[in-house]
């Protein structure tokens, strides 16, 4: 027999042990070659489509990164499969191979696992490409279809890569093989297990270090962002590690002292059995915690981005479209009539119409903007008005007594920030006039689509301010807002056309900016999507393949329990908790990260993001569950086979 | 009189199908009455591990019946064969068979624990047992920091815990020296004369089996005859030695 078909003999005799390792290779190689080939594709290369050049760019970094992540979930696995199969080779040394010959086997072994899942990752990128060029055509908005082709550049790209990266794991993990003399090689497999140790300091340092990044992303702002990022990472990626290494020991201990919590029916044995996996797995287990909550909060952000999107873009411009005239009955951005008869051929009827006067002022006191920026008064009832017929909410309501003001500021309320001038006395001055009011604080909401600054003033006052301006010199807002204005943008096209190129500051609208930063997240999500699928599963097969390495172990164990009158249920259950405790531990310590990412996310967009989050982590969990049973399933299997 | 504790009628086991089969045991009967100690010996290949697979109700037998007091394993499901052996058997092996991820003492409990027995129960009974078989001083340690000879008797203890109607043992001694033999096989006897329990062992080396009340040799899947000690280990040992060479020396 040569060494080549004794090598595919191999491989095909622990296919099952491979199998999770060899999907999650072919699976980069797929997703590397999809991006490759749209990247290398003619039609997207010669410039046609609009916006895939930056698609492109962003393509090309995800690359970059799923080599980088290839090559050390290529290196760890491959060094674990040479750890699990010590006793094989010394056996084969013990047989008279020589060293040299078991590096060449292990070799060959590794580079038919390699080439296998290039074949196969591009064979799926292949087959996939048609769907992903339409999906991106679609999202990209773009007319021009991408056509299904096998790009071959992408094809040799993706070969060469994974080849290189593959060959060079392959000789950096045989480096070890044959070092060892046959004994150990041979007890490596029979030597009794240490009940792993832990320190309480380690422990408590642990616990201190997640607490304190949690409290700091928890009380995090925009302002406290920059500063405490870093160290937010650090401590909570620090503390995750000690969490698996030390707290998770200790507590075990805790549990093992506890006679009454310990002795009691199969505990006894998943205490025990868990602590002692402990060892051998707290680092995997925190590895695939950590990729867990990077997964979770990068998806998790653009899938908010995505979702909150409109609400965010509906808070800053609450008119679809809206027009800033200087001086009352004057229309020189688009003549009324004009605007009227596009409505009606777009079949559009605005559900509010509002015109709303403004005054120009300059008040002796700016707490939360420049003083230099420029202010205008409301009055009440035209605030009122914008605020039923937007449906703003019942709390943006004002009722104001003569002699105070309230701030209208446009924007949220950023966590920590104060309100302003409340309670103080503020001057102003308005047509070369003095006035005063008492600031009753501030409203944080935006009306217009022109981000003004008003004060809000009782309406008999306002009138009086009025009549010192003259018409001319008052600002007239006349704002648009009707249902299903999203798809609108022709109509947003046409209503431009006629406005004079002199004036189109003086024109807000929000639906092109709405379709543009759509379309940007939906292809960011889609993108990033694949990247951390991709994670995520890579993740999943290092806890699939360490599994299998506890399969002698576990069939001893299970021989030992049936002899001693464990039943099948107790059996099963105790696969389950094993099993499930390296899915679902660091799946769930993860998402608690991500949430406190989430609720960081949330200080800083002085949102409620809950909902898309639980989404997020709702559907990675079913992905968990899935990966979990399969695993559980094949697993049972060779146990009892 | 009283129901035998173990009751085995006409115990026939055969392996294989068709044209190769081997029968390894044939029409096999055996009675042991509570607080017996019974040894089984034969030559290699002449039935007797089968003989404790089918009594111990690891392995169903090809026809034939055992009763463990009055009632037959047989006729369980999977479910319920795992809880009788649990409850009403105890096992001692060649190879200890104890968990790795437990302490001593946790071993011993485990028993009782998977049956819900009250904590301050469990710490009682295994005070008791502890001190009978000598192994105080190591219960708290792991069974890879200490002797073979403890380990078993630590198995000992773990078959004795939930009093159970009949304890097996398979070539208990197998893995040990002849002192540390020696030390198990007192501890053992102690349990069968102190505590009244029913043994069955199985074993091929007769100083092991000097201990025993009484002598079931097997011979080809049938028993070949059968030795009662007199009182008197040394003479027991004697008449073991002989009878062996009558069944051929090919046992030891």
């Amino acid at each position: 027999m040569t060494l080549l078909r004794f090598a595919i003999r191999n491989v095909r005799g622990s296919a099952r042990r491979y199998a999770a390792y060899f999907l999650s290779s072919a699976a980069a190689v797929m997703i590397f070659y999809l991006f490759a080939s749209f990247v290398f594709h003619p039609d997207v290369a010669g410039g046609s489509i609009y916006g895939a050049a930056a698609v492109g760019q962003g393509l090309v970094v995800c690359q970059v990164l799923i080599v980088m992540f290839a090559f050390f979930f290529v290196l760890y696995s491959s060094s674990a499969f040479y750890r699990t199969r010590k006793k094989e080779f010394g056996l084969l040394q013990l047989f008279g191979m020589t060293a040299g010959q078991l590096r060449k086997l292990a070799f060959v072994e590794q580079i038919l696992i390699s080439l296998g899942a290039i074949i196969a990752g591009v064979g799926l990128g292949i087959l996939f490409s048609k769907l992903f060029f339409m999906t991106l055509t679609e999202l990209l908005q773009s007319d021009v279809p991408v056509r299904f082709m096998i790009v071959m550049n992408a094809v040799w790209v993706t070969a060469a890569v994974f080849f290189l990266l593959y060959v060079v794991v392959a000789l950096v993990t045989l480096l070890g093989v044959g070092r060892k003399s046959i004994i150990d090689l041979l007890r490596e497999s029979r030597k009794p297990k240490r009940p792993p140790a832990a320190s309480i300091w380690l422990a408590i340092l642990g616990v201190l270090a997640l607490g304190a990044g949690y409290f700091m992303a928890f009380t995090g702002n925009l302002m406290t962002l920059l500063i405490t990022m870093i160290p937010i990472v650090g401590l909570v990626v620090f503390g995750t590690y000690l969490l698996f290494t030390q707290v998770s020991v200790f507590v075990l201990r805790r549990m093992e002292r506890n006679r009454g919590f310990y002795w009691k029916h199969t505990r006894i044995l998943f205490v025990s059995q868990l602590m002692y996996r402990m060892k051998d797995n707290a680092r995997l287990m925190s590895v695939s915690a950590v990729l867990t909550a990077v997964v979770l909060t990068a998806v998790g952000t653009v899938y908010v981005f995505h979702n909150d999107l409109k609400k965010e873009i509906v808070s800053t411009t609450p008119f679809a479209v809206s027009f800033e005239e200087k001086g009352e009955g004057v229309r020189q951005v688009i003549d009324p009539e004009v605007l009227e008869e596009l409505f009606r051929k777009h079949g559009v009827t605005p559900n509010a119409e509002t015109s709303t006067v403004l005054l120009p002022t300059v008040p002796d006191k700016s707490v939360i903007v420049s003083r230099n920026s420029e202010f205008s008064f409301i009055s009440e009832s035209d605030w009122n008005e914008i605020v039923l017929a937007l449906q703003l909410g019942e709390k943006h309501l004002l009722q104001i007594e003569p002699g105070e003001t309230v701030f209208g500021y446009p924007f949220n309320q950023v966590a920590g920030a104060e309100e302003e001038s409340r309670g103080e006395r503020v001057t102003f001055e308005i047509a070369g006039k003095t006035v005063s009011y008492v600031s009753k604080g501030t409203v944080f909401t935006g009306v217009t689509n022109h981000q003004k600054l008003l004060w809000v003033l009782d309406d008999a006052e306002f009138a009086e301010l009025a009549e010192l301006v003259p018409p001319a010199e008052r600002t007239v807002l006349y704002g648009y807002n009707w249902a299903g204005w999203e798809d609108d943008v022709e109509l947003i096209d046409d209503i431009f056309s006629q406005v004079p190129a002199d004036f189109r500051p003086y024109a807000e609208e929000r639906i092109y900016v709405y379709a543009q930063t759509q379309q940007v997240t939906a292809l960011t999500l889609f993108i990033g999507l694949f990247v951390g699928l991709l994670f995520f599963f890579a993740a999943g097969s290092l806890l699939y393949f360490k599994q299998f390495t506890e399969l002698e172990e576990d069939r001893l164990q299970v021989r030992q329990l049936t002899r001693m009158g464990l039943t099948p249920k107790e059996l099963r259950q105790l696969t389950r908790v094993q099993i499930g405790a390296m899915f679902f531990i660091p799946f769930a310590v993860g998402s608690v990260h991500a949430l406190f990412a989430f609720k960081m996310l949330n200080n800083i967009m002085s949102a409620n993001l809950w909902g898309s989050a639980f989404a997020v982590i709702g559907g990675f969990f079913v992905l968990q569950l899935l990966y979990y049973a399969v695993t559980r399933r094949m697993y049972t299997r060779q146990l009892q086979a | 009189m009283a129901i035998p504790v173990l009751q085995a009628q006409r115990l026939s086991k055969t392996y294989g199908k068709g044209a190769v089969t081997y029968q390894a045991l044939d029409n096999f009967d055996m009675t042991v009455e509570a607080g017996d100690f019974v040894g089984v010996m034969g030559p290699s290949g002449s039935g007797k591990t089968t003989l404790l697979n089918l009594l111990a109700a690891i392995d169903k037998p090809s026809s034939g019946t055992v009763l463990v007091n009055g009632t037959d394993p047989a006729k369980m499901n999977a479910n319920e064969l795992a809880l009788f052996r649990r409850r009403k058997l105890g096992f001692i092996f060649q190879d200890f068979n104890l968990l790795d991820t437990l302490n001593i003492k946790d071993n011993i409990v485990l028993p009782l624990a998977l049956d819900r027995v009250k904590p301050a129960e469990i710490e009682k009974r295994v005070n008791d047992l502890a001190g009978m078989l000598g192994i105080q001083g190591v219960l708290k340690k792991r069974t890879y920091e200490v002797s073979g000879g403890q380990q078993q008797r630590a198995a000992i203890a773990r078959a004795m815990i939930h009093k159970p109607d009949i304890v097996f043992a398979d070539e208990l001694t197998g893995n040990l020296d002849s002192k540390a033999a020696g030390d198990v096989m007192h501890s053992l006897k102690e349990m069968n004369e102190q505590r009244g329990a029913t043994i069955v062992m199985v074993t091929h080396d007769p100083f092991t089996a000097s201990f025993c009340k009484r002598i079931v040799f097997i011979k080809d899947g049938r028993q070949f005859s059968e030795l009662r000690s007199g009182g008197n280990r040394q003479a027991f040992f004697q008449e073991i030695l002989d009878m062996l060479s009558v069944l051929g020396g090919q046992s030891v």
